[in-house]
C-alpha cells in the first residue's frame, strides 16, 4: 500500500496540528488573526503541491488503503479548486473576525481547516463508506462555522441550527439510498458498483435507492427543493463562510455527483438523468425567480448559487467526457468568481449594511471594488470577456451535443430552459451593477462617504480572484488543457 | 530561424501606450502624445529589424498558440488560434503600418495641438495601430477578423472624433454600417472554409483549397467562397458597391484620413486578397471566375471614382476619391492574377508614401487657411513652400510621372493587365491614369498656384494669410516626400532581387493534380461531398498514391521591366492630363465653368457621385423601411408581448417564491420529504 499518496491530505492535517498547538500555546489574551496568515500560507505550499503533481495518465489509478482512496485525476483537479478556495477564505476570515472581536478565532481556523480536509477526502473517497464519513465531517464543521458569530449574532446561531437539522435528515436519506445499494449489489466499493451496475437489471428498490441517494447529493449541491436552506445559511453566516460553503462545498458536491452517478452507476445513466433533471429543471426555474425580489445582498447571492448549482448539474446529466470538462471548467470559475463577490459584498457591508441599496454610488467611493464586483456578477449571468461566459458556453455545447448525439431530446429541452433562466438571471445581476452605478446615492445612509476600506487580506482575494475571472474568459486554452490532462 | 516572440511587441507596445494612456493620461495633453510616440516608435524599430530578417531568408514563420478550443457541431472540435505569422507581405505591411503611424503620431502633435480632445484622439491613434498589426500579422482568418472588426470600431471611433458635429457621427455610422455588409459576406466565406476544409491556417488553406471538390458541398463552389471572403475587401477598401463610406469618412481628422482612410486600414481589404490569393486561384479550377469579377470590379471603381474626384469642390473629398480609384487600382491588379498579385500590392507599398502625403499635405493647408473648399486657396506654393514642394512631389508620384514611386508600381499594373490578357481592363486602367493627372493636377494649381482667394469667398481666413505649419508638422511631410521619390525603385532588380521575389503568389504544383482527383473521388463517392470526416478518410485512402509532382514551371521574374510600349503610352496619358489641367485651371485657356456646360448634364451626373447613395437612400426608405415597418410592429406587439408576459409571470414567481421560503424549517424539512417523492413520483411517470 502505498502510504505516501494522500500527501496533500497529509499536508492539510499537520497544519491543523499546528493551527492547534498555536491556540494551545499562544497566550490567550494575544489575537488569533495571524493565524489566517499561517492557514493561508499552509493552504497555498499545500496548493502548489497539487499544481506541481501530475494527473495520473494511464489505469488502474493509484489507490491506497485498500481501494478507499483513490488518487486519480479527478480527485487532484476538485482537491485543487478546493484548496484555492480554502487559501481564499483564510485570507477574507482574517479582518472580518478581528473586526467582530469573535472569541474562537483558533477554533474557526482549526475548522476550516478540518473542513478543507474532509472535502478532500470526500472526492478521492474510493468506497461509499468513505464517502460518507468524509460527508459527516465536513458538514459538522460546516455547522460550527455558520453559527461561530453565536453570542453576536441569533442569526448566526439559528442558521447553524437549522443546517445542522435538516443536514442530519439529508444524510439520512443518503445513507438509506447507500443501505439499499449495498443491499442490492452486495458491494460498497465505487470500482465494485461500476461493475454491478453495468449487467445488474433496473428493479423498484433500485429506483429507491437512486432517489435516495440523488436526494442527498442534491442536498449538498443545493438543487431544488433540496435548497431550503441555502439562503437562509447564506444570508445569516459569517461571510467569509458563506464564500467558502458556497464555492468549496458545491465543488466537492459535482465531484460526489460525478463519482457517485457518473462514474459508479454510470450502467443507470437512464435512470437518474431523469431525475437529476427534474431536480435542475426546478432549479432554473425556482432560484431564478426567488432571486428577483430579494433585498438583501447575500440572500440573493444564495438563490444564484442555487442556481448556478443546476447549471454545473449539466456537465454531469450529460454524461460525456466533454460535459465533465465543462462542468469542472465552469466550477472552477465559479470559485473565483464567487468568492470575488461575497468579497466585495462583505467589505461593502462593514460600512454600508447587508441590503442592496448599501451598494448605492460604490462605482463612485470605490471604482475598484465596484469594478470587480460588475465582472463577477456580469461573468456569473455568462457575459464575455469574463470566464463565466466559456464556462456557460462549454456546459451548453456539451448538453447540446449529447442531447443530439445521443439522441437525447430531454436533455436538450433542458439546455432550451437553462438558456431562457439565463436571461431571467441577467435582471438580478444586473440589480447589483444598477445599485452601484445608476441609483443615487442616499446622502443621509450611513457609510456612504468615502471610499471603502480594503484590508490586505482582501486585497489578495480579490487580486487573484480578479485576475482568475480575466484569465478564464481572454485565455481559456491552458486551463482547458490541464483539466483535460486531469480527466484524460 | 525560428521566429523571436519579440514579433508580439511590434502590436503590443501600441497596446500598452494605449492602455497607459486610458489608465492613467486620460487628461494629460502633454503624456498621452509622447506615451503614444514612444510606443509606436518602438514598434517602428522592431518592424525593420523583422523585415531584414525577412530579407535575409524570406520563408514564412508562423508562432501561434491555441486561443479557443470549440467542440460542438464540428467533428472532433477544432482551435482558434492566435499567434504571428511573419512573410514578407506581412513584414511589408508592418513596416507600412508603423511608419506611416508614426509619422501621423508626430504630424498630429501639431495639427492637433490646440484641440480640446488631443488625449482622446492619441488614445484611439495607439488602438488603431495596435489594430491594424495584429491584423496585418494574423496566422489564420480567424485572427484576422477579429482585427478586422477592431480596425472598424477605431475607424468608427476616429471618424465621428468631433462629437458634437452632426455630420461626423452621421459619417461614422455609415462606415460603420455599410462595412458591416461587406463583413457579413467575409464571416460567411471564413466559416465555410473552416467548417469544410477544417481549417483557417494561412499557412494550410493553399495546400487544402484544391481538395474543394471533395471536401466542399456541392451546391457551394470555392469561387463563390472567394467572393463572399471579397466582400469583406469590398466593405473595408470602399470598392463598388460599397464604396459610399469612404468619402464622408473625410469628417474626422485629417491625420485619421492619411492613416486609416488612405495609407493603411483601408489597403486591408487588398492586403486579404493578397493573402487569401490560393483561394481566388484555385477557384479558377471551378465554375465561377472569382479573380475576373474581382478584376472587374476594382477596374469599375477605379474609373468611376477618379470621375467623380476631377469634380469635387472639398479638397479632401477630392483626394478620397482618388484613393478609390487608386484602391480599385490594386484590386484590379490583384484579379489579373500572375503578376498582378505583385503589381497590386506594389501599388499598395507606393501608394501608402503618396497618398498619405497628399493628405498630410492637405491637413497642413487646411491648418493654415481653415478651411476644405478649394475655392477659398490658391497661390499656396510661396507661402507654405515645404508643404508645396512635398506636395507637387506626390501629385507627380500618382500621376506615374517617371521616375517617381507611382510610376514604377501603375506601370506594373499596366504590364500585368496585358500578360493577362485583359485587354478592355487595361483601356479602363490607362483612361484611369490620364483623369488621375487631371484631377491632382486640378486639385494641385487650384491651391497652390495662381493668386490667393478672398477672405470672405468660401469661409476659411483667407489663403492670403496662410503661414507655413511648424516643424512637427512638415518634417512627416519631407520624409514621405523622400519615400514617394524613391519608394519606386524596390521594384527594379538588385543583385537579382526586387520587390517581386519577396511578394509573389505562385500556383501549388499540386493544385491541378489535387483538382482532379478530388472531382474523381467526389463523383465516386458523391455522399461524402461536404462531411469533412468522410472525404478526409477517402482522400486518405489507398489509392492515395500521390502522383508525382509536376515540375516546377520556370520562374517568371517579376522584377520591374520597362516595357516602352506601356511605359511611353501610359506617361504620356499622364502628361497630357497634368497639361489639361494646367490649360484649364492654371492659365484658364479653357475656363472650367465652359468645361462643366459642354458636359452639361453629365457633369452634373458626375459631380452628385451618380446619385449612388441617393439611390440607396431611396431603396432604404421605400423597400428596407416598409420591411422594417411590418417587423417593428411584429416586435412591438408579438415579441414584447411575449417578454412582458414573461417578466410578469417572472416577477409574480419570484413573489411566490419568496412567500413559500417561510424561515420555519419544519416547512423545509417537508419541502424535501415532498422533493423526495416528487422525485418518484416522476420516475413512475418517465420510465
Amino acid at each position: 500500500m502505498n502510504l505516501a499518496l494522500p500527501l496533500p491530505e497529509y499536508g492539510v492535517l499537520g497544519l491543523a496540528l499546528v493551527v492547534l498547538l498555536y491556540d494551545l500555546v499562544v497566550p490567550e489574551r494575544v489575537s488569533r488573526r495571524a493565524l489566517g496568515w499561517v492557514c493561508a500560507l499552509g493552504f497555498a505550499g499545500v496548493l502548489a503541491l497539487l499544481l506541481r503533481s501530475d494527473a495520473p495518465q494511464v489505469a488502474p489509478v493509484p489507490t491506497a488503503f485498500g481501494g478507499m482512496y483513490v488518487a486519480d485525476g479527478l480527485a487532484l483537479a476538485f482537491k485543487t479548486l478546493i484548496v484555492a478556495a480554502a487559501m481564499l477564505a483564510s485570507l477574507a476570515s482574517l479582518d472580518y473576525l478581528e473586526a467582530r472581536g469573535v472569541r474562537w478565532q483558533g477554533e474557526y481556523y482549526l475548522l476550516l481547516t478540518l473542513v478543507t480536509f474532509a472535502l478532500m477526502c470526500l472526492v478521492s473517497a474510493g468506497d461509499l463508506l468513505t464517502l460518507y464519513v468524509a460527508l459527516e465531517l465536513n458538514s459538522i464543521g460546516f455547522y460550527a462555522l455558520v453559527a461561530v458569530l453565536k453570542g453576536r449574532s441569533l442569526t448566526s446561531s439559528e442558521a447553524g441550527l437549522k443546517y445542522l437539522i435538516l443536514g442530519a435528515l439529508s444524510s439520512a436519506l443518503l445513507l438509506y439510498g447507500i443501505s439499499l445499494l449495498y443491499g442490492l449489489s452486495g458491494t460498497v466499493s465505487l470500482a465494485g458498483l461500476a461493475a454491478w451496475a453495468a449487467g445488474a437489471a433496473r428493479s423498484p428498490a433500485l429506483v429507491v435507492a437512486l432517489a435516495l441517494v440523488a436526494a442527498g447529493l442534491a442536498f449538498k449541491m443545493s438543487l431544488v427543493p433540496f435548497h431550503m436552506w441555502a439562503p437562509d445559511v447564506y444570508q445569516a453566516a459569517p461571510t467569509p463562510v458563506t464564500a467558502f460553503l458556497s464555492v468549496a462545498g458545491k465543488t466537492a458536491a459535482l465531484a460526489l455527483l460525478v463519482r457517485v452517478l457518473d462514474a459508479a452507476l454510470g450502467g443507470f445513466i437512464g435512470v437518474w438523468d431523469k431525475l437529476l433533471m427534474v431536480l435542475m429543471a426546478a432549479t432554473f426555474v425556482w432560484a431564478n425567480l426567488g432571486a428577483l425580489k430579494q433585498r438583501d445582498a447575500k440572500r440573493l447571492m444564495a438563490y444564484s448559487s442555487v442556481a448556478q448549482a443546476g447549471y454545473l448539474a449539466i456537465g454531469v446529466a450529460a454524461g460525456s467526457a466533454l460535459g465533465l470538462q465543462a462542468a469542472l471548467f465552469y466550477a472552477l470559475v465559479y470559485v473565483f468568481t464567487n468568492v470575488a463577490a461575497f468579497q466585495v459584498l462583505q467589505l461593502v457591508a462593514e460600512s454600508g449594511g447587508p441590503e442592496l441599496s448599501g451598494l448605492r454610488g460604490l462605482g463612485r467611493r470605490s471604482p475598484g471594488l465596484a469594478l470587480i464586483l460588475a465582472a463577477a456578477v456580469l461573468s456569473l449571468a455568462g457575459i464575455p470577456p469574463f470566464g463565466g461566459f466559456f464556462g456557460k458556453f462549454y456546459l451548453f455545447a456539451a448538453g447540446v451535443r449529447e442531447g443530439i448525439v445521443a439522441g437525447r431530446s430531454w436533455l436538450l429541452a433542458l439546455v432550451g430552459l437553462a438558456v431562457v433562466m439565463s436571461i431571467v438571471s441577467l435582471f438580478y445581476y444586473l440589480i447589483l451593477v444598477k445599485q452601484m452605478y445608476i441609483e443615487p446615492a442616499d446622502p443621509e445612509a450611513p457609510g456612504t462617504g468615502g471610499p471603502v476600506a480594503v484590508p490586505l487580506g482582501a486585497r489578495l482575494v480579490l487580486g487573484v480572484c480578479a485576475a482568475m475571472i480575466l484569465w478564464t474568459g481572454l485565455y481559456p486554452s491552458p486551463i482547458l488543457a490541464w483539466i483535460r490532462q486531469a480527466l484524460f | 530561424m525560428p521566429l523571436s516572440p519579440a514579433v508580439f511587441l511590434i502590436p503590443l507596445l501600441p497596446f500598452a501606450g494605449f492602455a497607459a494612456n486610458f489608465l492613467f493620461l486620460r487628461r494629460s495633453r502633454r503624456g498621452a502624445p509622447l506615451v503614444a510616440l514612444a510606443a509606436v516608435g518602438l514598434s517602428l524599430v522592431l518592424s525593420l529589424w523583422i523585415a531584414a530578417g525577412v530579407l535575409a531568408s524570406p520563408a514564412a514563420r508562423t508562432l501561434q498558440t491555441p486561443w479557443l478550443a470549440v467542440s460542438g457541431p464540428l467533428p472532433g472540435g477544432f482551435a482558434i488560434s492566435v499567434g504571428a505569422l511573419v512573410d514578407p507581405l506581412s513584414a511589408l505591411l508592418l513596416v507600412v503600418v508603423t511608419l506611416v503611424s508614426f509619422l501621423v503620431h508626430l504630424y498630429s502633435l501639431g495639427y492637433m495641438r490646440e484641440d480640446p480632445g488631443l488625449p482622446r484622439f492619441f488614445l484611439y491613434l495607439g488602438l488603431f495601430t495596435f489594430s491594424m498589426l495584429g491584423l496585418v500579422l494574423s496566422p489564420n482568418f480567424f485572427q484576422m477578423y477579429i482585427f478586422w472588426e477592431l480596425v472598424g470600431l477605431c475607424s468608427y471611433l476616429l471618424i465621428g472624433f468631433y462629437v458634437d458635429k452632426p455630420e461626423a457621427n452621421q459619417a461614422a455610422k455609415k462606415a460603420f454600417v455599410v462595412n458591416r455588409v461587406g463583413d457579413f459576406g467575409f464571416f460567411l466565406g471564413i466559416v465555410a472554409l473552416t467548417a469544410y476544409l477544417g481549417t483557417a491556417d494561412f499557412a494550410h488553406v493553399p495546400a487544402m483549397v484544391g481538395r474543394w471538390p471533395l471536401y466542399g458541398p456541392a451546391w457551394l463552389p470555392l469561387g463563390a467562397v472567394a467572393l463572399l471572403l471579397f466582400g469583406g475587401a469590398v466593405g473595408k477598401s470602399a470598392q463598388f458597391p460599397l464604396h459610399v463610406w469612404l468619402p464622408d469618412a473625410m469628417e474626422g481628422p485629417t491625420p485619421v484620413s492619411a492613416l486609416i482612410h488612405a495609407a493603411t486600414m483601408v489597403a486591408a481589404g487588398v492586403f486579404l486578397v493578397a493573402r487569401a490569393y490560393s483561394v481566388f486561384d484555385a477557384a479558377l479550377m471551378g465554375s465561377v471566375d472569382a479573380p475576373l469579377v474581382v478584376a472587374w470590379i476594382g477596374g469599375f471603381t477605379s474609373i468611376f471614382a477618379a470621375t467623380i474626384a476631377c469634380t469635387q469642390h472639398d479638397i479632401k473629398r477630392v483626394l478620397a476619391y482618388s484613393t478609390l480609384s487608386q484602391l480599385g487600382y490594386m484590386v484590379l491588379a490583384l484579379g489579373a492574377g500572375g503578376l498582378g498579385v505583385t503589381a497590386g500590392v506594389f501599388h499598395l507599398f507606393t501608394h501608402a508614401f503618396f497618398k498619405a502625403l497628399l493628405f498630410l499635405g492637405a491637413g497642413s493647408v487646411i491648418h493654415a487657411v481653415h478651411s476644405n473648399d478649394l475655392r477659398a486657396m490658391g497661390g499656396l506654393r510661396r507661402r507654405m513652400p515645404v508643404t508645396g514642394i512635398t506636395f507637387l512631389v506626390a501629385c507627380l508620384a500618382i500621376s506615374a510621372i517617371p521616375p517617381f514611386a507611382g510610376f514604377f508600381s501603375k506601370d506594373m499594373i499596366l504590364d500585368a493587365l496585358r500578360q493577362a490578357h485583359l485587354t478592355a481592363l487595361y483601356t479602363v486602367a490607362a483612361g484611369v491614369s490620364f483623369l488621375t493627372a487631371f484631377y491632382i493636377f486640378r486639385l494641385y494649381f487650384l491651391a497652390f498656384e495662381g493668386e490667393p482667394a478672398p477672405a470672405d469667398g468660401h469661409g476659411g481666413h483667407g489663403a492670403a494669410h496662410a503661414h507655413e505649419s511648424p516643424g512637427t508638422m512638415t518634417a512627416p511631410l519631407l520624409v514621405l516626400g523622400l519615400l514617394s521619390c524613391v519608394a519606386g525603385f524596390a521594384g527594379l532588380s538588385w543583385g537579382g532581387k526586387s520587390f517581386g521575389s519577396y511578394i509573389r503568389f505562385d500556383r501549388p504544383a499540386s493544385l491541378a493534380a489535387d483538382w482532379t482527383r478530388a472531382t474523381a473521388l467526389a463523383s465516386a463517392h458523391p455522399d461524402a461531398r461536404g462531411h469533412l470526416a468522410l472525404a478526409d478518410a477517402l482522400w486518405a485512402g489507398p489509392e492515395s498514391a500521390e502522383p508525382a509532382a509536376a515540375p516546377p514551371a520556370p520562374e517568371p521574374s517579376r522584377a520591374f521591366t520597362l516595357d516602352l510600349s506601356v511605359s511611353i503610352p501610359a506617361t504620356l496619358l499622364g502628361l497630357a492630363g497634368l497639361f489639361l489641367a494646367y490649360a484649364v485651371y492654371r492659365r484658364r485657356w479653357l475656363p472650367a465653368e465652359r468645361l462643366a456646360a459642354a458636359f452639361g448634364p453629365v457633369h452634373t451626373l458626375v459631380q452628385r457621385k451618380y446619385y449612388v447613395y441617393e439611390a440607396y437612400r431611396w431603396a432604404l426608405d421605400h423597400l428596407y423601411y416598409v420591411l422594417s415597418a411590418g417587423i417593428a410592429w411584429f416586435d412591438r406587439h408579438v415579441v414584447d408581448g411575449f417578454m412582458n408576459a414573461l417578466a410578469w409571470a417572472s416577477q409574480a414567481g419570484g413573489a411566490g417564491a419568496r412567500r413559500l421560503q417561510t424561515g420555519r424549517v419544519q416547512a423545509y424539512a417537508l419541502a424535501m420529504l415532498a422533493g423526495l417523492l416528487l422525485l418518484l413520483a416522476s420516475l413512475k411517470v418517465l420510465l
